[in-house]
Parts: structure tokens; C-alpha cells; sequence
């Protein structure tokens, strides 16, 4: 599970983090310039720091304990290094013009990158310590607004998976319970067609059909006047009616299955009645498969969560990473990269356990 | 040749499997004769917010026009050509990345496979449209980086598929008498191995397709699709989101095509499925 969850962050820095110049731009904007990404990649603690007062020939600051980061073409960045024993970042002092020979002796200081694993390394601690870093489009920390945030949406998938649950056991087992009859075929047409309707989509025609059409109900889920439960209707019918779909079609295999398995068989001939057979013995067997499934569709809930919460307005979770997305602001992106692997991680740990518990016949060694 | 036509039209044992073939070969005839049956240019402004069956100079907007007075079926009718360009190279593209290393783990097994499977794990285990954001955010929004996208989240579930044939298939005679024969490894994965399951691996084309049609639309409804002149069904529900609750046909009659064409996928595999069982 640790090695899952350093791999899954592995990846996530991969492709976030592994160009530093890339992150540099996003945080501050296309029309930065080389030397302000240069400076911000140093503050952010992308480079090593110069040792102090190596290459500071060059001008006035005579005082030991400055910093040169990096030089570009004829300007390098300057740094004051903080007194003695307080932590703070170094301040800037100055933008120096730099002469040929005073360049040459800043370029011999290279590298001074830090090479990807040990920034990995930092970059997780950072995380794990539960600094997020700034959020450059909202204007604060990242962990101020992605906790709220959070919870709407845990209230959203909650829900969701609530009606989930009830929704794709009750239909799968109906249509698994009588194979081939007429209800099984009116399920399936169901299932086929709920699973082929994205999310945006359905969302789309709900809007046309409740909120145009009929009139029923509020088309946007902003809860700006408060938490309204009809605000939340369609958004978390657009998230059942795709994910029902699936988990059903599961279900409906694994008691058809099990249906027609001997002792089930026996369990009629010996004159149990036969709703007791499919309360005792059939769903017992088949909601193996279904409880797992269920479990590991979370993590495709937050696929589907972005698509609905950015349709709806609704503030949460998944419209905040499109939004940072959109905007390109990286601690933000990063952050809930890393609270998508956090679920993740923590479902299949879950999952792991239900399953022994539901099938005694798995064991760890 | 006639062999495989044969093969090919045995979809007609299948009810299921006749009704999506025939989904899909009407949208595969739109893309193919976009530029004959669209009755407008899809980047022509028009009339704008013209409701459906809306009469302008030069015709009839049968399904009305977006805000910008964009003919809304011409632009369905185009955008059926982003679909049917992007999505075969996508998913083909995630086939490519997935046999290769399907074929490769499952032969050799050990370690190498091991690894393989592991990393294969942790990228279906993560939200795929997450993942797909996180690529498309680093590589920025057009048709390449969409493949990329789809080939990093999809070709981890075809790994899984072949690696799992192959692991039945390596161990049966007709291998050992290739390996005794001499022949090379290369010659026995893709003349050996790889024909003999090809029939699970066209039904899931087949579903695949559908998901990266869906993916492309999501990536178009987010905003992260294709640049926007260009007529693409998930871009045009984005574009016209805002009116979706006053003008909701600019965006129904999109959202009405991917789901279609995605049923007639999903319908098709269904189809190719039943027949092939019953051999």
C-alpha cells in the first residue's frame, strides 16, 4: 500500500513537477519573464543555494552570507541571506548587471538544480506535512480552500453513492435473480443505455428535461444561498445514473451465477421458500463481487465529479481542480492530484478488508 | 480476404450486434460525407440563438443555431470527423503501447512482468480523468496531447487483457512446437500468440472506442479539447454550457450524438461478443 501510494505520487510529479521551468510559468503567468521564473524557482527552493559569498566579486554587497542563484544572459539574481539563526526566505536585493568574466565565474557554479529524486523526496515531505503551498488564482493557501471544498464534495459523492448502491443492487439482483426473463431484458436495455450516456451528457438533457422543460427544479447547484437538498438532485442523479449502470451489469453476472450454482439448486428442492433461498443463500454469494466493485468505483466517482460540479456550479472538489486546471495553478492542481491518490489508496485498503471479511476462503499469508 | 469478410458479417447472427454496427456505419457515412450532407458551413455565423427549424437565407436550421448563429447540425455534422479522426488514433495508439508490453510481460513473466503489472495497476486504480487532465494541463489542449492522454490511461487495461491471454496461449503445444522449430521470439508473440486472442481484444476495441469518445467529450466539455473554431461535440456543449438552461437545444442535440455513437460501440461489442461465443 505505501510502495501504491509512492508510485502513484511518483507519477503525479512526473508529470507535474518534472519541468520546473513549466511550474515557474504557470505560477506566475505566460508573460513572465526568464529571470523572474528563475527568481521564483529560487525562492520556491528549485535550486541549491550558491555557497554564500562564492561568486560575489562582482559588486558592492560586501557583507558575507548573500546568495547568487542563477545568471542569465547579463543579469543575475541576488539574494541576502537571512541573519544568523531565523528562518525566513532571502530577500531580494538586487538585479545586478554582471560583467563576461564575473558570468563565467556564475556558470562554473552550476549545477545548481536539484536533480528530480531528492526534490521528489522534499516535494512529497512538503505535502505529507501539510504544506500545500499558495494558491496562485485564489490568492491563499491551498489547504485553506481545498478542505471546504473537500467536504462538499465528500456530501455529493456521498450521496451519490448512497443511491448508487441501493439503485444497482436492487436492479442487479431483480435481473440476475431470473435469467432471460422479460425483466432481465428491460435491465439490460437500462444498463446499456445508462452506461453509454456520459455524465456531461445526461447532465445535459436532465437540464433540458427538469429544469427547461418541466420546471422543477433549480438548474445550477451553487449553494450560495445556503445548503438546499434541491440544489443537489440532479447533480447527484447525473452521477448515479452512469455509475448504476456498471456496478448493476456486475451484480447482475454474480447472481446470475450464483443462481445457477447446485446448492441453490438443493436449497429450492428441499422446499425452502423461495424468497428466503435468494435472502440466505443467493445474496450472501453474490454480493461479493458487487461490494468490491462498489468500493473501487470511488475513485471514478471523482472522475465524474468533475465533470458534474463544473457543470453545476456546485462548489467542490472536482470544480475547484478544473478551475486550477483552467487557470493553471499548480500547487493547486498538485494538491488535489495528491488527495485523489490519498482516496485512492485508501478505498483499496478498504476493499482488501471487506473482502476477506465477505469471502473467508481469502487469507493473507 | 473472403474469410475474414465472412468473419466480419457474421455480426448479422446478432440482433444486438446488427443495431450498433448500424449506429456506428451511420455516423462512420457522416464523417465520410461531411462536406456533401451538412447543409451549412459549420464556421458561418448565421443567426444567432435561431431556434430549431429556424428558416434563414439558404435553407432551414433543422436543429436551430448557437449564440454566435452557428448552424448547430452542420457543426454536429463536422464535428462527427474530429470523433472519427481523433478517436481510432487514440485508441489505436493505447493498443499499440498496451499488445507490446501485454506481450512482453506475459511471455516472459518474472520480474519484468511483475513491474509491469504493478505500475499498470496504479494507473487504472487512479480517477482516468484526473489523469488525463494532469497530461493535458502539462501538454496543453490539441489532438496530440489527447492521444498521449488516452495511450497513458487506456493502454494499462489492454496490457492487462493480453497479458492474461498470453499467459493462457504460452503454455499450449502449438508454442512449444514454434520454440523446438526454432523460430524467434518476436515471430512467435505476433504470428502466434497475438491471433489467437484476438477476439476478446476486438470486443474490448470496440468498448474502448466508446470510452475515448466519451473522454474526448469530456476533455471538449472541460474546456481542454480542441482549439475553439474547430466544430468537436464535447467543445460545443462547453461553448454553449451558459445557455444550456434557456437554449437548451445548442447543447442537447451534441450530447444526443456522442451518446448515440457511444451505444452503438457499446452495442457493437455487446454483438461481436455473442457471436464469438458461439463457436
Amino acid at each position: 500500500m505505501l510502495l501504491m501510494m509512492l508510485t502513484m505520487s511518483g507519477i503525479v510529479f512526473l508529470i507535474l513537477e518534472l519541468d520546473p521551468e513549466g511550474v515557474a510559468r504557470k505560477a506566475l503567468g505566460q508573460f513572465s519573464t526568464p529571470e523572474q521564473r528563475v527568481a521564483w524557482l529560487a525562492e520556491n527552493g528549485y535550486f541549491v543555494t550558491a555557497p554564500a559569498g562564492a561568486s560575489l566579486g562582482a559588486k558592492k554587497h560586501e557583507d558575507a552570507g548573500r546568495f547568487v542563484y542563477r545568471a542569465t544572459e547579463t543579469k543575475a539574481v541576488v539574494y541576502r541571506a537571512p541573519p544568523e539563526g531565523v528562518q525566513a526566505p532571502p530577500q531580494r536585493t538586487a538585479l545586478t548587471r554582471m560583467t563576461p568574466e564575473q558570468l563565467e565565474v556564475l556558470r562554473k557554479m552550476e549545477p545548481l538544480r536539484i536533480s528530480a529524486i531528492p526534490r521528489y523526496v522534499k516535494w512529497l515531505g512538503k505535502f505529507v506535512s501539510g504544506d500545500f503551498g499558495p494558491s496562485y488564482r485564489f490568492k491563499v493557501p491551498v489547504a485553506e480552500i481545498l478542505w471546504p471544498r473537500l467536504k462538499n464534495t465528500a456530501i455529493l459523492a456521498g450521496t451519490a453513492m448512497f443511491f448508487m448502491i441501493i439503485l444497482s443492487l436492487f436492479l442487479g439482483v431483480m435481473a440476475g435473480m431470473r435469467e432471460g426473463s422479460l425483466q432481465d431484458r428491460v435491465f439490460s436495455v437500462f444498463a446499456i443505455i445508462t452506461t453509454s450516456v456520459p455524465e456531461f451528457a445526461s447532465a445535459v438533457l436532465l437540464v433540458a428535461v427538469f429544469v427547461f422543460w418541466l420546471e422543477w427544479l433549480p438548474g445550477t447547484s451553487t449553494m450560495i444561498g445556503g445548503f438546499e437538498w434541491k440544489q443537489l438532485v440532479m447533480p447527484v442523479t447525473a452521477l448515479v445514473l452512469y455509475s448504476a449502470g456498471y456496478v448493476a451489469r456486475i451484480t447482475r453476472a454474480s447472481m446470475a451465477d450464483v443462481m445457477r450454482s447446485p446448492f441453490i439448486r438443493t436449497a429450492v428442492l428441499k422446499g425452502i421458500p423461495y424468497g428466503r433461498v435468494i435472502v440466505r443463500h443467493a445474496l450472501r454469494n453474490a454480493l461479493i463481487t458487487p461490494v468490491t466493485v462498489i468500493l473501487l468505483q470511488l475513485p471514478w466517482m471523482l472522475s465524474g465529479v468533475i465533470v458534474v460540479e463544473s457543470f453545476f456550479a456546485y462548489k467542490g472538489f472536482g470544480s475547484l481542480l478544473w478551475e486550477a486546471t483552467k487557470f493553471d495553478d499548480p500547487f493547486l492542481i498538485e494538491a488535489c492530484a495528491l488527495v485523489a491518490v490519498v482516496v485512492v489508496v485508501a478505498t483499496q485498503l478498504i476493499a482488501d478488508i471487506i473482502y476477506t471479511f465477505l469471502n473467508p476462503r481469502i487469507r493473507f499469508q | 480476404m473472403k474469410k475474414s469478410l465472412a468473419a466480419v458479417l457474421r455480426i448479422r447472427e446478432s440482433g444486438v450486434g446488427v443495431a450498433g454496427a448500424s449506429i456506428c456505419l451511420f455516423w462512420a457515412f457522416v464523417a465520410v460525407f461531411a462536406d456533401v450532407i451538412s447543409p451549412f458551413d459549420p464556421l458561418q455565423q448565421l443567426s444567432p440563438l435561431a431556434s430549431p427549424g429556424e428558416a434563414v437565407e439558404g435553407g432551414t436550421m433543422l436543429l436551430g443555431a448557437d449564440f454566435l448563429g452557428r448552424d448547430i447540425l452542420s457543426r454536429i455534422i463536422h464535428g462527427t470527423r474530429t470523433v472519427f479522426i481523433w478517436a481510432p488514433i487514440a485508441t489505436a495508439s493505447a493498443y499499440f503501447v498496451g499488445v507490446i508490453f501485454g506481450l512482453v510481460g506475459g511471455y516472459y513473466g518474472g520480474w519484468l512482468d511483475d513491474v509491469i503489472s504493478f505500475v499498470a495497476n496504479i494507473i487504472l486504480a487512479f480517477p482516468v480523468l484526473i489523469l488525463l487532465i494532469l497530461i493535458i494541463s502539462l501538454l496543453g489542449p490539441s489532438g496530440a496531447s489527447i492521444v498521449v492522454a488516452v495511450t497513458f490511461a487506456s493502454s494499462p487495461a489492454v496490457y492487462r487483457i493480453v497479458r492474461g491471454e498470453v499467459l493462457t496461449i504460452r503454455s499450449r503445444d502449438f508454442i512449444a512446437a514454434a520454440k523446438t522449430r526454432g523460430e524467434s521470439v518476436v515471430y512467435i508473440l505476433f504470428t502466434e500468440i497475438l491471433p489467437n486472442a484476438k477476439s476478446p481484444l476486438i470486443v474490448d476495441a470496440c468498448l474502448r472506442m466508446g470510452y475515448t469518445t466519451i473522454f474526448i467529450g469530456i476533455l471538449g466539455f472541460l474546456g481542454l479539447g480542441f482549439p475553439p473554431p474547430t466544430p468537436d461535440w464535447g467543445g460545443m456543449i462547453n461553448e454553449n454550457r451558459s445557455m444550456a438552461i434557456s437554449f437548451p437545444h445548442m447543447t442537447v442535440f451534441p450530447c444526443l450524438a456522442i451518446s448515440s455513437l457511444v451505444l452503438g460501440l457499446n452495442l457493437l461489442a455487446d454483438g461481436i461478443r455473442e457471436v464469438a461465443q458461439k463457436v
